[in-house]
């Protein structure tokens, strides 16, 4: 193992880097939300970085805490009434801590150096107002312009992201424009203050498949042509495969591996990466049944220090509940895995192709 | 209750009645607890009126006109005649607390059924039902209270014939809105597929959806009833004197509200805490019984 | 131009009610026992006198007969003859609507100066002084009856602190507000307290919008995302909440008129109940049922046309 830092130790992603060349930095974010059934830990001992121009996909199942560190990526903690743990910072504007800071603080980070691409498009729109105004409000916020000079730069931006027509567009409502439409504008939004870190919850979760595909290409042309810096959150493999240089598992509130995407989809050195990969419809054959993950996630409240994938998992051990889980470094330089076992069992690598690659396990 | 686990969200409702009769909320429950502590208190006053007072509320006394509250035998003083206040209070609240259930528990049980029926059924008996609802909502409910007893002469019973002709429509509005929407979930065709008689599907699978809707506004629309007896009673179209009823008793004491205050004040007090009882429990209802989200 | 068409496809829509309403008026009256001519006449009564009057109010003819010469008559405004006043209906009504008219909308003024700000207030600092003070005060609001709480005001601000008159309807607009201020209010704290509830729960439900939240992360200062995003999204549903209980504020003026003794339909309906004046009241019924439903067509519109969502459907 190419690995210079003993076995017990949790890994400091941001060592070997630069600060002001860190767009994101998370470190050790926990967030509790207290409810009717006891204190949920909705993310824990979360620690992620995003440099700049680097993409950065998040994967995990619904529950698995990645809308909430999506959220506290800007800021934003679930409820008035949640407590967090760890920091969220953003070296290369200087801002040093963004969790618990009051909203009008952070209002000036908002569409300037961080925006956010969400979920559901057709709801993220004033139903009541014309697209055109909506817009213009966002450019407004971050730049003095003209009349015509701010028109001018909305139309840019419709173009940008693809909008065809953009002059007729302008007085239309948002029920007018159709769920791609719809998502196009809201990148074009977030793209306003010409921001240098962008967040994408599941940009493309509530679109059709084909669609699905045309905003991933356009939100990495940008990522590309501009610089900036992207999360990309899905609970879909596939997609994060094919944007992102660097992928962070997450699973009931941990990320349980994180590495280049090559590594995660090559050599994946957790179970549940493994599973992930084995469960994409591509990687099964024709004709053969698809592979599931047994069992379910589990809740997230008063769970113990060890493994919590371990009753789903295939290799599991006895040690693996006892002994603290905590996020090891594995592999090549930048891979880190939360799995007291990763370096005896065997997930044996796929052959070749990009996407999406299929790969057998093996009993160690 | 389980916060419901990310992987049985998709599941959806089959039959909405056991998630819905489940008190859990701390402040529905003293909501739920006060008003009916109050209604039970005022309940037993008036109907036990004569253990808390030897007086008749109609016994003139010349002799002790306008006493005041705390007199000697007279708690809470006497009006121009005589009569004793408390009594009055008392034995009045009897008409008031007829209409708040007499009248509202009839109009609830028709206007749910019709709504029921409407709804299941669809058309044409349920469109035409429907438009009649429409019709009857048309007009003021006072205005067409106070037509029918302009028609049928004042008297406590035209009021109640009055309030179930006028009142009924609401619950069948709600009850119809509530079986149309049950119907979309599909367990009744499921239900009718399975061979279930209508009546049964009715009162079995529908009827405890719309019930908790009906049983709230149930609340406050006893307010609204009793406020409107009182309200007939003071402009001196309702139940009239020398019945007792808290309302004419209010408007008798206008003329001395100045010094005699407590003649129009005292029942206002009385009509105010049934109000707010009716109230607490309607909401303490609500909280009670809104189906638990499951997050 | 296509909400013309929408207006007049809805007036449609309305004429078989607006015809129920003039059937159960003209029902109303048969409901009365007795005699009619009985009535007219009291001690003036004699069986040629009677079948005269008879023939006069077209009580002789058959019942269809009878309600089409009620409907004839009511379009074009020939409302009866009052038993009381010995005066055409319409004309006392005529004589007595601006009264009414002015209260209702000035009570409606009232309860969204009202409403509005303690319903928003409430939902911004949930739990906060103003909500729960805003939620007992409604509480007993809702459960005070109307007249009580003119009662009151007459007591203290008429009488110990006399501020206000307290009665009658003034002269001039001047002399109109000042005379209709307290019954007004009176009747605005009542009605104020369904808006705050039904307000209150649309702000909370708007303010965890995805819209809002978009709105918010674009930078913009909170005052700004509330007065564009956040407020119309809210006082939009409150139009519909206002116009389905505007019959509410009809009904309550009914009451407040004979309190505050200001002469408009209300107390007329009223006094027409003790006089016995049917004609009055089977017209008044009338009168507020096409009224009650003009204002819901009214408010209907006023929907339609600023919710574009609606205004799409609709045309």
């Amino acid at each position: 193992m190419a690995d210079t830092i003993a076995q017990e130790a949790t890994i400091e992603m941001t060592s070997a880097t630069p600060a002001s060349d860190v767009a994101l930095d998370i470190r050790g974010l926990s967030v509790h939300i207290p409810t009717g059934n006891g204190t949920v830990t909705a993310a824990d001992d979360v620690t992620l970085t995003v440099r700049q121009n680097e993409v950065l996909g998040i994967v995990g199942e619904t529950g698995s805490g990645k809308t909430v560190t999506c959220r506290a990526m800007l800021g934003l903690l679930p409820t008035k009434a949640s407590t967090h743990e760890g920091a969220v910072s953003y070296p290369a504007a200087g801002v040093a801590e963004v969790l618990g800071v009051p909203q009008r603080d952070l209002r000036s980070l908002w569409g300037d150096y961080v925006a956010m691409i969400p979920q559901n498009p057709m709801t993220s729109l004033n139903p009541i107002r014309k697209i055109g105004p909506q817009i213009a409000e966002a450019v407004d916020a971050h730049e003095s312009l003209s009349r015509t000079a701010r028109r001018a730069r909305v139309i840019e931006l419709m173009t940008m992201v693809g909008i065809p027509a953009p002059e007729n567009r302008l007085n239309d409502f948002p029920h007018q424009f159709s769920g791609g439409m719809l998502q196009r504008t809201l990148i074009a939004i977030a793209l306003a203050g010409r921001p240098k870190l962008l967040i994408a919850d599941e940009p493309t979760t509530a679109l059709d498949v084909i669609i699905q595909d045309q905003i991933l290409n356009l939100l990495l042309r940008l990522q590309r042509d501009t610089g900036l810096s992207l999360v990309l959150v899905s609970h879909d493999l596939s997609v994060v495969a094919q944007v992102c240089d660097r992928v962070a598992v997450m699973y009931a509130g941990q990320v349980v591996e994180l590495a280049d995407v090559d590594d995660v989809l090559r050599a994946p050195k957790h179970p549940y990466t493994a599973a992930l990969l084995n469960s994409l419809p591509s990687a099964v054959p024709r004709g053969r049944p698809l592979t599931t993950i047994p069992g379910a996630p589990p809740q997230l409240v008063a769970l113990g220090s060890g493994c919590r994938f371990a009753e789903r998992c295939a290799f599991a051990e006895p040690e693996c509940v006892a002994q603290v889980s905590e996020l090891l470094a594995a592999g090549n330089a930048g891979h880190s895995v939360r799995c007291i076992r990763h370096d005896e069992i065997q997930l044996a690598a796929p052959t070749g192709g990009s996407t999406p690659p299929t790969f057998e396990r093996e009993l160690s | 209750m389980v916060v419901a686990s990310p992987m049985v969200t998709g599941r959806s409702r089959v039959i909405a009645r056991t998630q819905v009769l489940v008190p859990t909320f701390m402040r529905g429950r003293i909501a739920l607890i006060t008003g009916t502590v109050l209604l039970v208190i005022s309940a037993i006053g008036c109907i036990g009126a004569p253990l808390f007072t030897q007086y008749s509320p109609t016994a003139i006394d010349p002799l002790n006109p306008l006493l005041a509250p705390f007199s000697p035998g007279h708690l809470l003083g006497t009006d121009e005649f005589g009569r004793d206040l408390l009594s009055r209070i008392l034995y009045g609240g009897r008409y008031d607390l007829a209409i708040a259930f007499g009248a509202t528990s009839v109009t609830m049980v028709f206007g749910m059924l019709v709504g029921l029926f409407a709804g299941h059924f669809g058309r044409p008996f349920g469109t035409i039902a429907m438009r009649f609802v429409d019709l009857v909502f048309a007009f003021p409910f006072i205005v067409l209270v106070i037509a029918i007893i302009a028609m049928l002469g004042p008297s406590l019973f035209n009021l109640f014939i009055a309030l179930w002709v006028a009142s009924w429509v609401s619950y069948a509005r709600i009850a119809h809105g509530r079986t149309v929407s049950a119907n979309g979930y599909g367990y009744v065709v499921a239900a009718r597929a399975l061979g279930f008689s209508r009546l049964r599907i009715i009162f079995r699978h529908t009827l405890p959806s719309v019930l908790p809707a009906c049983l709230i506004f149930a609340m406050v629309d006893a307010v609204g009833n009793v406020l409107l007896g009182a309200s007939l009673g003071f402009l001196g179209i309702g139940i009239r004197q020398p019945t007792p009823e808290w309302g004419s008793i209010i408007a008798e004491g206008q003329n001395y509200i100045l010094s005699e205050w407590w003649l129009s004040i005292l029942p206002g007090i009385a009509l105010v805490v049934l109000g707010v009882a009716l109230s607490l429990i309607g909401d303490g209802l609500a909280d009670a019984l809104r189906p638990r989200d499951a997050r | 131009m296509q909400l013309l068409f929408y207006l007049g496809k809805r007036i449609g829509q309305l004429i078989p009610i607006l015809l129920g309403i003039t059937v159960v008026s003209f029902v109303l009256i048969r409901l009365v026992p007795g005699d009619p001519a009985l009535q007219l006449l009291g001690n003036h009564y004699t069986p040629q006198a009677a079948a005269l009057v008879n023939h006069n109010l077209g009580l002789d003819r058959s019942i269809p007969a009878q309600y089409w010469l009620f409907l004839r008559h009511s379009v074009v405004g020939n409302l009866g003859m009052s038993y009381f006043y010995h005066d055409a209906v319409a004309h006392e009504i005529a004589v007595r609507f601006p009264a009414t008219i002015f209260l209702i909308a000035f009570a409606g003024v009232l309860t969204v100066l009202i409403a509005v700000p303690l319903g928003t207030i409430s939902a911004l600092r949930q739990g906060g002084v103003v909500d729960q003070g805003a939620r007992v005060f409604f509480l007993v609001g809702y459960a005070l009856p109307g007249f009580l709480i003119g009662v009151l005001l007459i007591l203290l601000f008429g009488v110990k602190i006399p501020i206000f008159p307290i009665q009658g309807y003034g002269t001039g607009f001047a002399g109109h507000i000042g005379h209709l201020f307290l019954p007004a209010i009176t009747l605005a704290i009542p009605f104020s307290t369904v808006l705050v509830r039904s307000l209150r729960a649309t702000v909370i439900e708007v303010l965890g919008t995805d819209y809002v939240t978009t709105a918010k992360l674009k930078g913009l200062s909170w005052f700004t995302v509330l007065r564009r995003d956040v407020l119309p999204n809210s006082l939009l549903p409150l139009i519909v909440v206002f116009g389905v209980n505007l019959a509410f504020l009809v009904g309550g003026t009914v009451i407040i008129e004979n309190v505050f003794s200001i002469p408009g339909l209300g107390s007329l309906l009223v006094s027409s109940v003790s006089t016995r004046d049917f004609p009055v009241v089977q017209a008044l019924t009338l009168f507020f049922g096409v009224f009650v439903l003009a204002v819901n067509l009214l408010t209907d519109i006023l929907h339609v046309s600023l919710d574009p969502r609606l205004t799409l459907k609709a045309v």
